[in-house]
Formats: C-alpha cells, structure tokens, sequence
C-alpha cells in the first residue's frame, strides 16, 4: 500500500468514524482537499486571538471566496445565514479590538452599536428578500439598474478613497 | 501631533463592502447580501468620524493628594475630544495601590466633547509615591477610527501612615505645664470637673456652687482636675528594616510598625492637646521640633513619609545624630527593632537626663521564625535574640520599659506604672 492509499484510507475512517462536522469536511481524499476550508481553519483562531489585525479581514475573504467558488447564486436563507454570521464576527471583532482582554466595560458601550448593527442585520435579510423576488420574477436588465449599480459602484470606491 | 486614524475594523468593512462591486461584476446577486451590511457599517462608521480640530487633551487628577493608609480615591482621567464613541484607560500597576478592577482598564462610554473616567484607587502603604502616567485612547462608534495611545502625566501621591487611632487611658507620667486639653491626677483650674468640696480661702469666686450651698447652708465650690500639657519625643530607628511588607492588610517589616506606631502616637498626644517632638536615630527622618496642634500632626505624618532607609540618599553607614537635650520630664518613646547598640546609648543618656522612657519593640515576630531564605535562619535568630534579650534586661534595670506594639492601648499599663513610679518618694 503506497503513502497516498494509507493517508486516504485514514480520513476515509475518520469520515466514517462520525467525528465533527469540520474535521470531515476537511477529511477529503488528499488530493481532493478543499484548500478555503483548510485555510478557515487556521486563520479563525488567529482572529479570535487578534482582533484589532488583518486575520478577522482574512477569515472574513476566505470563507467570501469560499462562497464564490462553491455556493449557488441564488440568494437564499444559507446566504443570509452567512452573511449575519460575517456581520457577528466582523463586530465581535472590531468591539474586541479596542481594548484589553480584562479591561472592566459596561453594557452602555456595547448599546452604542445597537442601531447600527441591527440596521445592517436587517438590511441583510432585505436584501435577499428582494433579490429572490426579484430573481423569481424574472425581471429583463434594464438602463435604471445599471446606473444604479454603477452609483453603488462610485459609492464604494469614494468610500475607499475616504477611509484610506 | 495625535490624531484620529482609521482601524482594521474599517478598513475591513470598506473591503468587504467591495464585494458590492464584484456582485455587479460577475452577476452573482447573492454577493450582494454578503456585501450590503458590511457597505452599511463603513459609511456609518465614516459618518461617525470625529473631526476634532486638534489632537485630544488629556489630564490624570485625584479627588484627594494625600492619603491614609487602606484609603481609597478616585483617580480621574479627562479626555477631551469630541466625537470619543468610547474611551480606554490604562492605569498601569502600581506596587502600594489596589485598583477597583484589577486590570486597572476601564472602557466608557463617550458622547460629548469630554469624557471623564474614574478609577478607585486603594493606598496599601504608607510613603510618597509617584503613580504612573494613565495610557488615554478614544475610539469613534463601531470602532471605526481611534486616536493614538495618548499619555497623561504622572501624579505623586502621599500616603500618611495613619490607620488605627491610638488611644491610652493615662497619658503622660510627668505633666509639665498646665494648657492640655487631656484630665491630670492633679486638682487645679480646668475645665474636667473633679467634684465639689467645701469654700477654703484661696478659692474663685466663680467657682461657688450655689446650688449646694443654698441647700448645705454653707459656701460649697465645684472643683476641677487641671488641664495640662507635656512634651513626648518620638524616637524613631530607622536604621534598619527588618521584615518584609506587603502593605496594610499583610504583614509588616519593623519599618512599617514603627512609622505606624509614631503616627498614631503623635496623633493621639496632639489631640489632647500635648506637644510632640520627632527625630531619627538614623537622620533618614528629617526632624520636627516639639510644637502642638493639627498643622503640627501635618508636618510630622510629612516627615514620616520620607523613612525609607533602602532610599539612595539614605544608603551608607549611620550617621551620629545629635539630639537636642530632652527637657527633665519629657515622655520619650523609643520606637525600635532593638537591634543596634547605639539606640541602647541614646536611651541611657536620656534617662539620666530626667526623661522617661518607653521604648516599643517593632521587630516583627514572623521574621524570627521565616526559615524560607535558609532553614539555618530561624536559628540565627534565636542567637540575635539571646544578644537582644540581655540589652532588654540592662533596659529594664536601667527602668525602661520594652513593649512590643500592638495598636491602640499598647502603652497604657506601661504609662500607669510609670505614673505610679514618679508619683512615688525617690531615694538617692
């Protein structure tokens, strides 16, 4: 038995073997290994660990990646479950990075992010709301949507220019 | 110059809200969903962005610049800025403080243009500190844009080494002037009523009471107990510290009993109106002549503050200090760890000179028995202390009491013999 056999016939029992869900995704045959998930998996705890650093922007990349490459299209539920679940981390992240560990903090400051987090949350569920009516109905491109992408476009490129 | 600059948190919501683009790009509508709250964040993050003309002005101050020993304070930190969503401080640790939290970070929340945070601050031991410069950073809503670690000041703090009020029923052995405030054994004009008793020639007018002598048929005066005064000189050895401390609520070194015992002693004379006198044996102490009153209680827990005999300035062997000559009379009080001869001579030059004196052990009982540097230690001090225990019985021949403290009430049977003693017919 080669190298290659051994190491497939080892994730092959862990996959039977029911272990989590994580370690099967990431037991596929050797060469067949899904390279976004493998990477995930490295980078999340190096998110928790560093909040106020790049990894939460990586973890946060992979699993967009993740979804372009695999994922279907359509906007659905999986998509708006993703999507809360990046907007969750992404503030988790960014509460976390602004000060120590044991630092002593009240509700109050937390509060302050209220109306902007559930604005983006519901905006979240709006979105694929109207995205799947949309798409379910069947509606032809048209000259208003385009422009309308191209200002969002603009928005978001000004937006960058400005934080930068 | 500080001023507000984007985080990762920004920056990471405008990247991800770049996914809008590539939705529009590459058709895939579900992109959209993972990129919209993420575009909501960053321009509410931008909105937010506090546009402050100048860099944030931050300042460290304590409700109260002088402390008692296990007193809290509240330390407050002033950041001024506006647009400050939140804002982080950092109170580095500091040996002889406790903080409420015991980071010592504190996160508040902002709004307005000035934001004040307050840390409680604990004193463990007495002495003049110096506290550490507070680390000051503001941050804007959702994280969005923070300042750059900003420093305050630093704050000296003194804490005086008083805590347990010293108290003794009998205080002074030889009263030597008649303006205390504390009752005398000795009948004269006060203000403590002693009785009444029958008019005899010599007495005040006002001090008949009618009252009985209307009822008596004969004059009947209300006498008083004299108010009266001495001086106590406070002798403090601070040639050695012997003993580890570990502030108020643990143990303490022969320092801290002494500086401690001191304090309440001046305290409890000068509140009864005595005079009180400080000096140290070893001049690490500065000085302060006999005087009375709260300024004077002031300037000595001042002078307390400073018996460090591990400060650089007080490094080198000990100096021969010359005291002023006690006045016959004067309460001494000797407070030492007893275990350097040259205290032993001091005292015997006083009591010859007409003083009492009472001398407080303030060598640490732990510190004998501490076998955790050497298991030979404990042994070595069973020899010191064989050496101590005779300069204890020359003392006690010489009639100088030895008395280990023990808070309020550690020299009252002392004080009461010695009263007893000088009341008492000498031979010579």
């Amino acid at each position: 038995m080669t190298t290659a056999s051994r190491i497939n016939r080892s994730l092959a029992w862990l996959r039977a073997a029911r272990g989590p869900a994580l370690l099967v995704e990431i037991a596929q045959p050797w060469d067949a290994m899904d390279a976004v998930v493998l990477v995930t998996v490295v980078v999340l705890p190096l998110a928790v660990l560093a909040p106020d650093s790049p990894a939460p922007l990586g973890f946060v990349a992979l699993i967009v990646l993740g979804w372009l490459s695999r994922a279907p299209s359509a906007p659905g539920w999986p998509v708006v479950e993703v999507a809360l679940a990046l907007l969750v981390l992404h503030l988790a992240a960014a509460f976390a990075g602004q000060f120590p560990a044991d630092a002593d903090t009240g509700g109050a400051v937390l509060r302050r992010w209220l109306p902007a987090a559930t604005t983006a949350g519901v905006l979240t569920v709006v979105v694929a709301g109207l995205g799947g009516v949309l798409r379910g109905s069947g509606v032809e491109g048209s000259l208003g949507v385009t422009v309308a992408a191209l200002l969002g476009l603009s928005a978001v490129l000004w937006l960058v220019a400005r934080s930068g | 110059m500080t001023v507000w600059r984007p985080t990762h948190a920004q920056f990471r919501a405008t990247a991800v809200a770049g996914v809008l683009v590539l939705a529009v790009l590459v058709r895939r509508p579900d992109l959209v969903v993972l990129g919209a709250p993420f575009g909501v964040l960053a321009v509410w993050g931008l909105l937010a962005r506090p546009r402050a003309p100048g860099p944030p002005v931050v300042r460290l101050e304590s409700d109260s610049p002088m402390l008692l020993e296990g007193q809290a304070t509240r330390l407050r930190v002033t950041f001024e800025s506006p647009g400050a969503d939140q804002v982080v401080v950092v109170l580095p640790r500091r040996r002889w403080f406790e903080t409420d939290h015991v980071s010592g970070t504190r996160v508040v929340a902002g709004g307005g243009g000035v934001v004040e945070v307050g840390i409680d601050v604990r004193a463990l031991r007495w002495g003049r500190h110096q506290l550490e410069a507070a680390f000051v950073v503001g941050a804007s809503l959702l994280g969005a844009y923070r300042t750059d670690l900003v420093r305050t000041d630093g704050l000296a703090l003194v804490t005086w080494p008083l805590r347990d009020r010293f108290a003794a029923v009998d205080a002074v052995p030889r009263p030597a002037g008649l303006v205390g405030l504390h009752r005398s054994r000795r009948p004269g004009d006060g203000t403590e009523i002693a009785g009444v008793r029958a008019f005899r020639p010599g007495d005040r007018l006002r001090q008949i009471n009618w009252a009985v002598s209307a009822r008596t048929g004969s004059l009947h005066v209300t006498s008083t107990w004299s108010d009266r005064d001495t001086e106590v000189w406070l002798l403090l050895d601070t040639s050695d510290d012997v003993g580890a401390s570990s502030g108020i609520d643990g143990t303490a070194s022969s320092l801290d009993i002494a500086v401690r015992a001191a304090a309440a002693v001046a305290e409890h004379y000068l509140r009864n109106g005595d005079r009180v006198r400080l000096s140290d044996t070893a001049s690490i102490v500065r000085a302060v002549r006999s005087g009375s009153g709260r300024g004077h209680l002031r300037r000595i827990l001042d002078s307390l503050v400073d018996a460090n005999p591990h400060a650089p300035a007080s490094g080198g062997p000990r100096r021969q200090v010359r005291h002023r000559p006690a006045r016959a009379g004067t309460l001494v009080i000797a407070l030492s760890p007893l275990l350097r001869a040259e205290l032993l001579g001091d005292v015997v030059s006083l009591v010859h000179g007409g003083s009492t004196v009472v001398v407080v052990d303030t060598l640490p009982v732990e510190v004998t028995r501490d076998a955790s540097e050497s298991p030979l230690l404990p042994l070595a001090w069973r020899l010191r202390l064989l050496e101590r225990a005779s300069d204890v019985d020359r003392l006690g021949d010489l009639g100088v009491p030895v008395v280990p403290w023990r808070g309020a009430g550690t020299l009252d049977e002392v004080l009461r013999d010695v009263s007893r003693l000088t009341a008492a017919p000498r031979l010579r």
